[in-house]
């Protein structure tokens, strides 16, 4: 079946309602990002041409090339991947007991807790930079690699541990009460038989994290002023007040700090509007 | 009044009772009842140093003169900083933008984000793929959207001048970042393609949770598609709005990273809202006593906009 009668046979109402909007929304989500790649494989006449090419007339990888072996960005590149990624081993351990805690428990101070977590996700980041940078200074964090790890981890931990306890809510009580009656402990039910169930909901949470911390800015500026533990986006954030003849290997940059964020979240989205939302929502 | 021995019976009573729950809690703790303890403390703790310390050092420092990177010794100030605050023209504008920021990006990003929402909801050939893409923009950091949009909109060989060239709704390329309006057009526009998926996630949530059955009754009942949206979609996604508008307008309040990428405060302070002028009173000028007067200040408009809101969305309910 031809394209035209495909759309000839399409009822107007789902064509205005459903497959118009659809369009449009890749459009706008698309456009930008196909112009930031298209952009950055031109060389420098081409980039700097008005008008503007709407595809690259001599593709070339030059602008990667020189990315990589001018700039520093191989070692922004690590530095954010430590970062990230220390940040998620550590989440998945803390929020491992911390969600079943909040699952399966009903304790004393539980609602302390609760309030806790909720009060330290509408604490605003910027009141925290002041007491953070203090606090910091004092135990000699500040210009350290793990700086960046311990207030990710502490800034993410609310969220994260409430996501997780929707993950362990799901999965039926049953199966440890099986577990624990064939003689698992609790603590052994909890690795046994109910964590294998939540794997993807944890996978999902400490991605989340990783994404996160992968893009923070704020603490990052703050807390690591040395060139050579900066993370990309304060590289990034700093190219974009450098000459413009520059722009063709800041685009690049721009294009490798974004790909490893959108391939995560392919992997993690469908996990989206099920359990990562509602945690957000739930509070 | 109770009688004397009857109050003693009770004080006994009262007196065996506790005994014995002081004797459970305590095998409690020891045993079963720890381990929830256990589990939860390394979590609790970690945030209620990461959070607690925070709140009470910006409350108390707001009463200081503190720049400790200006080579000036900590000293007393009283209610100095806060007079300061209320005299402060910039403090003012600073609002004012806050207000701007956060109508003009959280306003546009729902309606499109229910749109997303709502065609994501039907059924059509490659969804999955469209909601994959149309959701991912969620994930870009804010410094790689700043340098997207900065780039579209570059006021000499930008695309968007290009294109509006083309179709002839302008003559000559546009500076965007100079002026105030098409400035807050730029940034509000890369916000919006950075937020709308946001709405888009947790109101597709929310439709999906919807009971298929109700609009099949709707429409049997004679409900038009309107109708169906207006009295069966949206009351039930009512909740899942007013509090995702809510965190939305907080984060985007407190969301620095795009305005400081795109144009770092400019022009002339006209788009430098509250959180940025904090941090370039903490960062950039290094008055720490002041940027702690300020985000005090700062939280106590966030409490009162929150508690605002609420009420606002209860009057605004149904029953």
């Amino acid at each position: 079946m031809s394209l035209r009668t495909r759309i000839a046979r399409l009822p107007v109402d789902r064509l205005l309602g459903i497959h118009l909007p659809a369009w449009f929304f890749l459009a706008f989500t698309l456009f930008p990002v196909y112009w930031l790649i298209n952009s950055s494989l031109k060389s420098g006449a081409e980039l700097f041409a008005f008008p503007p090419a709407y595809w690259p007339q001599a593709p070339t990888l030059d602008n990667y090339v020189r990315a990589l072996t001018e700039t520093r960005l191989g070692q922004l590149y690590l530095n954010s991947l430590f970062a990230a990624g220390a940040t998620c081993v550590a989440l998945m351990v803390l929020i491992i007991f911390g969600g079943y805690a909040m699952a399966r428990f009903s304790f004393r101070g539980k609602s302390v807790v609760l309030a806790l977590f909720l009060a330290a996700q509408l604490l605003p980041p910027v009141v925290m930079l002041v007491p953070i940078f203090t606090m910091f200074n004092a135990a000699g964090l500040l210009n350290t690699r793990a700086a960046l790890v311990v207030i990710y981890v502490v800034t993410l931990l609310p969220f994260s541990v409430m996501t997780m306890r929707g993950f362990f809510a799901a999965i039926p009580v049953e199966l440890e009460e099986a577990a624990m009656i064939d003689g698992c402990t609790r603590v052994g039910a909890l690795f046994r038989v109910v964590l294998p169930a939540a794997v993807p909901g944890l996978v999902a949470t400490s991605i989340y994290g990783f994404i996160n911390s992968w893009n923070e800015l704020l603490f990052a500026v703050i807390l690591v002023a040395s060139p050579r533990l900066q993370t990309i986006p304060v590289g990034l954030m700093s190219m974009t007040d450098e000459s413009r003849t520059e722009y063709g290997m800041m685009l690049a940059i721009a294009v490798m700090a974004l790909v490893p964020s959108l391939a995560l979240f392919g992997w993690i989205q469908r996990y989206l509007t099920s359990g990562l939302a509602a945690g957000a929502v739930k509070g | 009044m109770a009688a004397p021995d009857g109050a003693t019976a009770l004080e006994d009573a009262a007196a065996s009772r506790s005994v014995g729950m002081t004797r459970r809690r305590v095998r409690h703790l020891l045993g079963a009842q720890a381990l929830p303890y256990l589990l939860i403390a390394p979590a609790a703790l970690l945030v209620a140093a990461g959070v607690l310390y925070p709140i009470f050092y910006v409350l108390g420092l707001g009463l200081f003169e503190y720049s400790p990177y200006l080579g000036r010794a900590r000293s007393w100030a009283g209610a100095g900083n806060f007079l300061r605050v209320v005299a402060d023209p910039v403090f003012w504008t600073s609002l004012e933008v806050s207000v701007i920021w956060v109508v003009g990006s959280v306003v546009p990003q729902f309606l499109l984000g229910l749109a997303m929402a709502l065609v994501l909801n039907e059924r059509f050939r490659g969804r999955g793929l469209v909601r994959t893409i149309v959701l991912a923009p969620w994930a870009v950091s804010g410094v790689v959207t700043g340098i997207i949009w900065l780039w579209l909109f570059d006021g000499t060989i930008g695309v968007v001048n290009d294109m509006l060239m083309r179709v002839g709704a302008i003559d000559v390329p546009v500076a965007w970042g100079i002026h105030v309006e098409t400035a807050w057009l730029m940034v509000l526009l890369a916000n919006a393609w950075r937020g709308a998926p946001f709405f888009a996630i947790v109101l597709l949530a929310a439709l999906q949770s919807i009971e298929p059955d109700l609009y099949e009754a709707a429409r049997i009942d004679g409900a038009g598609r309107w109708q169906r949206f207006r009295f069966v979609t949206l009351p039930l996604i009512v909740e899942s709005i007013v509090i995702s508008t809510l965190l939305r307008a907080l984060w985007t309040f407190n969301f620095i990273d795009l305005i400081w990428t795109m144009t770092r405060g400019g022009p002339i302070d006209a788009t430098k809202t509250l959180p940025i002028y904090v941090f370039d009173m903490a960062y950039q000028r290094g008055e720490f006593g002041y940027a702690a007067a300020l985000s005090t200040v700062l939280c106590l408009v966030l409490l009162v906009f929150s508690i605002a809101y609420g009420q606002l969305a209860r009057f605004g309910r149904p029953q």
